[in-house]
């Protein structure tokens, strides 16, 4: 499983924490909770299974920090979460142009996931909707936002 | 609203402000079904402010889906397979120590039974008897004369 799925979890888990470390922890989380839940898969797609956990690992642990105030979220813009990769990390572990990826970490987590789901994993909104257990209706309008968002972010 | 039907199932495709909004998303995501999508070209054909977020909302679509994963550091692979067996590890020895700790835990709390032999009892049953002078014939089947014991 790791070896197989690895990059493409590091993948999601670097898209929505922009830390090279943040990445790896998620993607250890997400394989601990992949380990314990392996025997509710059901036949589908392993890629949609393994984004919903690795993205609900993702957002409990934004609402684990919401509810215990750290120093880290002071800073943060808008309540916004997550911190800005240095210019050298985001560079030696991002092949992609670094302040596309800073600009999609002043998106909120919400609009975040919905936008990484839809645009980097390539998942139909249907299949969004089951990972991330949103309405359809609230899918379509957080990928519109985020991608509005991340469009004033750039800017 | 000129365009896009209100279409009760769907209102994400429609803006309530009589443009496209996040139909917009969903007519380049292949999200909407071949009416909603004729009718959100027929709006787009005259509307031009749609038109324009339109190309706004793809360039930034292509943005994301135009950049290549991010390369994981180095030994990403090697050492997660590392922490995995690690962990399963460390797993099987800390079941191991509690199956043996609970072991001790059950043996030492639970209650445990004097054994009293019933020597009284027994000491009565074989009061009564007359003790014989040679076991061995007291042992002898019936009917074997205890002459013929040897």
């Amino acid at each position: 499983m790791a070896r197989t799925y690895g990059r493409f979890l590091y993948t999601i888990a670097y898209r929505l924490t922009g830390d090279p470390d943040d990445a790896q922890d998620l993607v250890q989380e997400t394989l601990l909770r992949v380990r314990k839940g392996l025997r509710t898969y059901r036949p589908g797609s392993m890629e949609g299974w393994l984004s919903r956990i690795v993205t609900n690992a993702f957002l409990d642990d934004v609402r684990r920090r919401r509810r215990r105030p750290v120093a880290s979220l002071g800073d943060a813009p808008e309540g916004v979460f997550g911190s800005v990769p240095a210019a050298d990390e985001a560079m030696m572990a991002d092949a992609l142009p670094s302040d596309i990826q800073q600009a999609l970490l002043r998106v909120p987590e919400e609009f975040r996931v919905a936008v990484v789901l839809s645009d980097v994993v390539g998942l139909s909104y249907q299949q969004i909707s089951e990972a991330l257990g949103t309405p359809l209706g609230t899918v379509r309008s957080r990928i519109h936002r985020g991608r509005a968002l991340l469009r004033e972010a750039l800017s | 609203m000129s365009g896009v039907p209100p279409a009760g199932g769907r209102p994400g495709a429609s803006g309530a402000d009589g443009h496209l909004g996040d139909g917009l998303s969903s007519l380049l995501d292949g999200e909407l079904s071949s009416a909603e999508m004729a009718a959100a070209q027929r709006h787009l054909d005259g509307c031009s402010t749609c038109a324009d977020e339109l190309d706004e909302v793809e360039r930034t679509r292509q943005l994301l889906r135009g950049l290549d994963p991010p390369k994981p550091p180095e030994g990403f692979v090697p050492g997660l397979l590392l922490r995995h067996r690690r962990l399963t590890f460390f797993v099987a020895a800390v079941s191991m120590i509690a199956g043996v700790v609970a072991a001790l835990v059950f043996m030492l709390i639970s209650p445990r039974e004097d054994v009293t032999p019933p020597v009284n009892r027994f000491e009565r049953i074989h009061a009564t008897s007359t003790p014989s002078p040679d076991p061995i014939t007291e042992m002898a089947p019936a009917g074997v004369a205890p002459s013929t014991v040897p």
